[in-house]
């Protein structure tokens, strides 16, 4: 490390660990993932595809919309989802992500920054309780989103669903 | 005077593994960060989340001086560059020139 750009690549490293660790405890299998260091060959926000790996091998069922998509037809998919999640608006600037799965409880929407552990993201996203799924509608104009942060967030929700799920199935068998 | 050089010995070594078993797990942290382990090889159940939180956090630490270029300095007695000390010793012992004594009896 001679640089502060070197800082700036060891912490986005070990935030990188971090959703690994993340990861490991919700139950992910390891070795779907490649790399968690930043290179050319898998993409430097390396954060992006570490979540969207963790997330489609945790979830039933995930999908995303990039921001700025104006085809009619992803306009149309993009404004039923936001209907499900009771949102009325819908920016072109914003992406969405969209998980499915029967072990997900309902939640209170909310809110997730970029400050788990470093001061420098500024993007965020909103996530949105559904029927079984989650609706995150995130906006990365002004800068990054910590997606660590959006994950532990997802992983603390389905780890209530599955705690719930346990505790009706005792209550049930007693 | 006596000396009681077991008694003393005692002591060190019983402080000794207490300090290294408190960090251990951040150490092992900064040992992935350094060495860029496989993420197959990494132990998940060797560290916790705040341990990796509280590396990131400390990282800032171990600046003791920026230069307008943006160069920065490490305070040698931080434990990521005693980290980056210990790799770089490791890594000159493997490469040592292999030294053989020669030997008095002819038949070796």
């Amino acid at each position: 490390m001679e640089t502060m750009d070197d800082l700036y690549a060891c912490k986005e490293i070990l935030n990188n660990i971090l959703l690994l660790k993340v990861a490991h405890r919700a139950g992910v299998d390891m070795n779907v993932f490649h790399s968690y260091i930043p290179n050319e060959f898998y993409g430097f926000d390396q954060s992006w595809e570490l979540f969207i790996t963790a997330i489609t091998n945790l979830f039933e069922q995930c999908d995303f919309i990039a921001p700025y998509d104006d085809e009619a037809e992803v306009i149309e998919t993009k404004s039923y989802w936001l209907n499900l999640a009771k949102q009325e608006s819908q920016e072109d600037y914003k992406g969405l992500v969209i998980i499915l799965d029967d072990g997900i409880p309902q939640f209170d929407d909310s809110y997730v920054g970029g400050y788990t552990i470093s001061n420098w993201y500024t993007g965020y996203a909103e996530v949105h309780s559904i029927e079984k799924g989650i609706v995150i509608e995130y906006d990365e104009e002004d800068g990054a989103i910590d997606w660590t942060n959006v994950f532990a967030f997802l992983a603390q929700i389905l780890e209530r669903g599955t705690r719930n799920k346990e505790e009706l199935t005792n209550e049930v068998a007693v | 005077m006596n000396f009681d050089f077991e008694y003393f010995n005692n002591q060190i070594e019983s402080q000794k593994i207490e300090i290294v078993n408190k960090h251990q797990s951040a150490n092992y942290v900064l040992m992935v960060l350094i060495n860029g382990l496989p993420i197959d090889q990494i132990n998940y159940e060797a560290f916790d989340e705040d341990d990796v939180i509280d590396t990131y956090l400390s990282l800032d630490e171990a600046i003791t001086n920026e230069s307008i270029e943006g160069e920065i300095t490490l305070d040698p007695n931080h434990s990521y560059t005693r980290m980056i000390a210990l790799r770089s010793k490791i890594y000159e012992m493997e490469n040592l020139e292999k030294f053989r004594p020669p030997s008095p009896f002819s038949f070796l």
